[in-house]
């Protein structure tokens, strides 16, 4: 589903990514952890495309990307914001259909559909950031950083949102610094320094190893 | 009475001018955080493409008012696709190679444009007011001392008719959600998949076609165009839509109405040799006390 070789990229003359290489299959949550400058951002950006690459290939099919921040367009209503989700699918019957499951899904977004985005708060801006981004029915969802500036609450309901979308079958690259909390959902992981891949395995294996308790858990 | 109601008509008719051009201001600053000085310019770049056209098909007074609608329809048609593209060569030209300058950079690169535009228009037509024929039907409708004429009554419409449109697009077309995305984030707009350069020279091109329109109209209105006609009418347009909230698009409407009645109104009561003192008294009287004009306020922006 997702794939990178040896992937190089930087901006400017500054090399962030010195050869990473991950893997994605159909169905899976795969997460990258990494602190701050790893070039969890820069991998991302890199598949999405907004970044040129430098060196290695990529193969993608069908991927959404939920940025850091979530990005919503504050002055546009949720509704607006849902249907340049879908700016690209040309289907309209199906845009309609998945528009109202994202609905059904998220009710909440329901109630406030002619609301300015903006006035949503934190955790529902996180949402119509999701559902935006499943408006363009990706095969997959890249979501950076989802927890970011969420009360913990908030951050465990939006967890739980990622596990059911995943269980109606969408593939998910997450990318979190909340590394205990990304290792529980994913079924695998990555961990990213410095532009390289430091560590790979099922989530589980990584969440007990003695090396990433120290460095990304806390213990 | 009446001299209020009459200098009303008049405000109102150079006032939707004044707005056609402030669309422009407004929307290009809106999606590139850019004053385009040389939009002054490309009004008056309209006037003269309209008359050019004109002059080309061979208009002849006292025709039909059918056949003088028509004309009025072709000079528009071509001056709008005519200035629409110079709007679009402006930007490719001007202000993309220098898009993540500092804006001083763009602010100054604009006014070159504007230069640039001037002084082609007075070497290509010469420095003399150029004459534009009599299109619409010298008619007038008089009510006791009010007079309203034919000419006054078709700037209104068009501009009505145009601004409706504009309003419709921007707001309830997939096309104007767009254009509202990436005013407001341009990253952001790319990942769901809009071409931000696209939307960029369709933004241009919609805002100079507007001021082709406004352009037509005022060559018409006064009968005569001179290639420095762009430098004063942009510069009260550039105030009306600082005062409607710049980047605010119903708020140039309203803002360019506005600059228009003060100046009839001041006009008539004052002295209309002051004529073109009061948007600029408007301009820093905004700017003192309210800068982010009448419709300026933002709904929250959190991130």
């Amino acid at each position: 589903m997702l794939k990178l070789e040896n992937v190089k990229a930087g901006y400017g003359s500054i090399e962030v990514l010195h050869g990473i290489s991950l893997e994605v299959s159909e169905g899976e949550i795969v997460t990258v952890i990494g602190a701050n400058g790893a070039g969890k951002t820069t991998t991302l950006s890199a598949i999405s495309g907004l970044i040129p690459l430098r060196g290695g290939k990529i193969v993608t099919l069908g991927i959404c990307q939920v940025p850091e921040g979530r990005r919503i367009f504050s002055r546009l209503t949720v509704h607006e914001n849902l249907k340049l989700g879908a700016f690209r699918v040309r289907d309209k019957k199906k845009c309609a259909q998945t528009y109202e499951t994202l609905l059904d899904f998220f009710p909440i977004l329901r109630e406030r559909l002619n609301q300015p985005a903006g006035l949503l708060s934190g955790g529902e801006q996180q949402m119509l950031a999701i559902a935006r981004g499943l408006m363009s029915q990706p095969k997959m969802l890249l979501l950076d950083e989802p927890s970011l500036g969420l009360a913990p609450k908030l951050v465990a309901s939006i967890f739980d949102y990622l596990v059911k979308i995943n269980r109606s079958g969408m593939t998910i690259l997450l990318v979190e610094q909340n590394a205990r909390l990304a290792l529980e959902v994913a079924s695998r992981a990555y961990v990213i320094e410095t532009g390289n891949i430091l560590m790979k395995g099922p989530a589980q294996e990584l969440l007990h190893s003695d090396k990433v308790k120290k460095a990304y858990l806390g213990e | 009475m009446e001299l209020f109601v009459q200098q009303l008509i008049n405000g109102l008719t150079i006032g939707t001018i004044y707005a056609l051009i402030a669309l422009g201001y407004t929307m290009v600053y809106g999606i590139i955080q850019l004053i385009n000085f040389a939009h002054g310019e490309v009004f008056m770049v309209g006037a003269y493409i309209g008359l050019t056209a004109i002059t080309f098909f061979g208009f002849v007074s006292g025709s039909t008012l059918p056949m003088a609608m028509l004309y009025l329809a072709v000079m528009l048609l071509i001056s709008m696709a005519g200035s629409g593209l110079l709007g679009i060569v402006i930007d490719q030209i001007a202000y993309r190679p220098i898009r993540n300058s500092p804006r001083l950079v763009a602010l100054i690169s604009a006014i070159g444009v504007s230069f640039v535009l001037q002084n082609a228009v007075m070497l290509i037509y010469g420095p003399q007011d150029q004459g534009v024929p009599q299109i619409v039907p010298d008619i007038h409708f008089i009510f006791g001392d009010v007079t309203i004429t034919l000419m006054q009554i078709m700037i209104l419409a068009v501009s009505l008719v145009l601004m409706v449109f504009l309003n419709f697009l921007v707001q309830h077309t997939q096309l104007g959600r767009a254009m509202r995305a990436t005013s407001q984030d341009h990253k952001m707009a790319r990942l769901v998949g809009i071409n931000v350069n696209w939307i960029i020279s369709l933004t241009f091109f919609i805002g100079s076609a507007m001021a082709a329109v406004g352009g037509v109209l005022f060559g018409l209105y006064y009968h005569t165009v001179n290639f420095h006609d762009g430098y004063l009418a942009g510069l009260k347009a550039f105030t009306a839509a600082v005062l409607g909230g710049i980047g605010n698009i119903p708020g140039a409407m309203v803002g360019g109405v506005l600059i228009g009645l003060a100046e009839g109104l001041g006009a008539g009561y004052i002295s209309s040799e002051w004529k073109n003192v009061f948007a600029f008294v408007i301009l820093v009287l905004i700017l003192l006390f309210k800068p982010t004009g009448l419709f300026g306020e933002r709904v929250a922006d959190r991130a």
